[in-house]
């Protein structure tokens, strides 16, 4: 009973889990990309601060 | 001008625009094709700015390039306004706001803020000095349009330009500035109204925050860049071709080849998505006749510029067929030029070879930053269109058959974006800006109702307002150069010389040149800061003096430069030491450093200045390379002659180029 109800909830969610991840990854590629821009105003912002 | 005057120019030109917008609508009898006030607004204004555009040109070419020709344009788009602005009016509409909406509100008012303050500072932008504000500055000068022989940046399409020449004729700069600032928002404000037609007010508020806090917007927004412009365009042609589909009016559509006409007249790139729309069209089951009454549309809103660079190149796309056929050799274009123009263009600007492997690649090399050469990061399109492709695959599969129209503007871009990438021109992602709009109006709708069918609202909000984040927070380091102009008491020089590599050179000249003197100049970001007869000598896009690296006759370039009228040369390079300056590397500036030795240049002032790859960037730290500019007098008496070269040259002592 436990198994059947956890597979159908895990049916039910793995569409919701797969747009998660999706947005996270892409996200997360997308601020990977601008890296070293982050990096130089992070450094100017603590630069700044100091 | 009074900050008075530029503003009430800027408000005559809007209101004169929605004018003959209404007027259009009101001669097709098409007033009630479109829903909504804001929308009906949007498309009026962005079909009366094609129209004043198109005017101007008659008097542009006809020497009557003055003032009181743009305030009649004006004030007759102003009357029209005032007879039919009735029909703009929507029914009373009493609006709730939700507290995400006043959060997106907010945020939009934020975004617009910024805009605000870039409109209220001087433009900086290395395009938009070099040519897109400075033509029209030239032609209003000179009281008429002139043709300019230079190739991408000069015998274009300049039909936005004339609304440009318009602003700054009757406002001056501040209105010129701040009209850039409301043909930016145009595209965005129509993309929500046509949005709202699907979506609930908060996602297309989320839809306008994140559009308009684009990169690519934000770059190409405030400056002169015509890109956004053209978005407009394309979008109000797609929205009144779904128009006419929908009411079955052949009217409306011919409406919308007059929109498609007027991105013909505004960019060469007008010619690719007349052509995409075209093909939808001709799938109509009546597509023969529909496409037949879009195309003279097309052709009566989109000639004029074509036509112009016929007259004097006898190439309506100069220099592309000048190229490709192989025409002979003129005073202007040479076959060995054009042979090094392309292949120039190949190594600059075609970063992907032209597989079917890249073509279904470039979105995400370009979002990703992948390939940096192609421009996608700072100035790219963002993560929204990939973000959201997952639930809008799936939603394809789930529209109705009102719902299907959506897919009108996709297909137009995909059409665009194939023959864009094939075509062989510059490959950077923000020429695809006039084709984003469509995509987003294809993708975001669909999107966000299969978000709200499938308990999905949750996951894409968080996508949305991470995108919403970062994008506004890349806006507030872009605009910080502005805020600082804005609320410090900084000049209009000191403005320039912080963020424009070589401004203090052209404020030099200005100031200090002879009366009768003409300079040439290699650096083409100053063009629009020189107040001074000049003449600019692109090594690759112009022939007229020709300065390619690989140029030695020092005869023939004398020639050239003395059948301009020049008299003094604005150079590159540290010549304070003319044997051993680096720069000799390259035979151009060898030959440069002979004519130096042989007293033909003259020594007149050192300009020393740096190089600025980011002008955001450089505030945060970004290094940049200290470089010289050199300015030389010409000294006929000790230079070499050529005996037959100087009659032959192109025969226009007055051009600017």
């Amino acid at each position: 009973m436990r198994a059947r109800w956890r597979f159908g909830w895990c049916r039910a969610h793995a569409f919701q889990f797969l747009i998660w991840g999706w947005v996270v990854a892409i996200v997360a590629s997308y601020l990977y990309g601008y890296a070293e821009t982050i990096r130089l105003l992070l450094t100017a912002v603590l630069r700044a601060q100091a | 001008m009074s900050i008075f005057q530029s503003l009430f120019a800027l408000g005559g030109m809007i209101v004169a625009c929605i004018g003959y917008g209404l007027l259009t609508l009101s001669a097709f009898r098409a007033d009630q094709c479109l829903r909504g006030a804001l929308e009906r607004v949007c498309i009026c204004f962005i079909l009366g700015g094609g129209i004043s555009g198109w005017i101007l040109f008659f008097p542009g070419v006809l020497g009557a390039f003055s003032p009181a020709i743009f305030w009649a344009v004006i004030a007759v788009g102003i009357l029209f306004f005032a007879l039919r602005y009735r029909t703009l009016c929507g029914d009373p509409v009493r609006i709730r706001v939700t507290g995400v909406e006043a959060l997106l509100l907010a945020a939009i008012a934020l975004a617009a803020g910024f805009d605000l303050l870039e409109g209220l500072s001087p433009p900086a932008d290395a395009d938009t000095l070099a040519y897109h504000f400075s033509l029209p500055r030239d032609f209003l000068v000179d009281g008429r349009i002139t043709f300019v022989p230079r190739a991408i940046s000069g015998a274009i399409p300049l039909l936005v330009h004339m609304n440009y020449a318009a602003a700054l004729a009757t406002g001056g700069e501040l209105t010129l500035t701040l009209w850039t600032m409301v043909t930016g928002w145009a595209p965005a404000i129509l993309l929500y109204a046509v949005a709202r037609r699907h979506i609930d007010r908060s996602w297309a508020l989320a839809l306008l925050a994140i559009f308009v806090t684009t990169p690519a917007v934000l770059y190409g927004g405030g400056s002169g860049q015509i890109e956004i412009r053209c978005a407009a365009f394309a979008l109000a042609t797609v929205i009144l071709l779904l128009g006419a589909d929908r009411e079955s009016s052949l009217r409306i559509l011919a409406i919308a080849g007059l929109c498609a006409g007027f991105f013909v007249g505004a960019k060469f790139y007008g010619l690719i998505f007349a052509g995409a729309a075209g093909v939808v069209i001709l799938f109509h089951r009546d597509g023969l006749r529909r496409c037949l009454i879009f195309g003279l549309a097309i052709t009566l809103t989109g000639f004029q510029w074509y036509l112009w660079n016929w007259m004097h190149t006898g190439d309506p796309v100069f220099p592309m067929l000048t190229n490709l056929l192989i025409f002979a050799d003129s005073s202007f274009w040479t076959r060995e030029f054009g042979h090094d123009f392309a292949q120039t263009l190949a190594q600059g600007e075609l970063y992907l070879d032209r597989t079917l492997l890249n073509w279904i690649s470039y979105p995400v090399l370009s979002i990703f930053n992948i390939v940096e050469q192609l421009e996608g990061g700072r100035t790219g399109f963002g993560i929204l269109s990939i973000l959201i492709l997952p639930l809008s695959i799936v939603g394809m599969f789930r529209l109705d058959r009102r719902q299907r129209e959506l897919l009108v503007p996709i297909i137009i871009a995909a059409i665009f974006f194939t023959v864009w990438f094939f075509s062989g021109t510059a490959q950077r992602t923000r020429h695809l800006l006039p084709i984003y709009p469509l995509i987003i109006l294809g993708l975001f709708p669909v999107a966000a109702m299969v978000a709200q069918q499938s308990r999905l609202v949750f996951p894409l909000a968080a996508g949305l307002a991470a995108i919403l984040s970062i994008q506004l927070t890349g806006q507030a380091v872009f605009s910080k150069n502005f805020v600082e102009h804005a609320f410090t008491s900084e000049s209009r020089a000191a403005f320039y010389r912080r963020n424009v590599a070589d401004a203090n050179a052209a404020q030099w000249l200005n100031g200090n040149l002879p009366a009768q003197a003409k300079v040439g100049y290699m650096v083409r970001h100053i063009a629009y800061l020189i107040e001074r007869p000049a003449f600019k000598i692109h090594h690759h896009i112009q022939a007229v003096i020709d300065a390619r690296p690989t140029v030695t006759n020092e005869r023939k370039f004398i020639a050239q430069v003395r059948a301009q009228g020049l008299t003094h040369l604005l150079v590159p390079g540290d010549w304070q030491n003319v044997q051993a300056t680096p720069v000799r590397a390259m035979p151009f500036f060898d030959m440069i450093g002979r004519l130096i030795e042989s007293g033909c240049l003259q020594q007149q002032k050192r300009f020393d200045t740096i190089s600025i790859r980011s002008r955001t960037l450089r505030q945060f730290g970004e290094t940049s390379e200290p470089q010289q500019l050199w300015l030389f007098a010409l000294n006929p008496d000790r230079c070499p002659i050529e005996r037959s070269s100087v009659s032959t040259n192109f025969e226009v002592t007055g051009l600017r180029l």
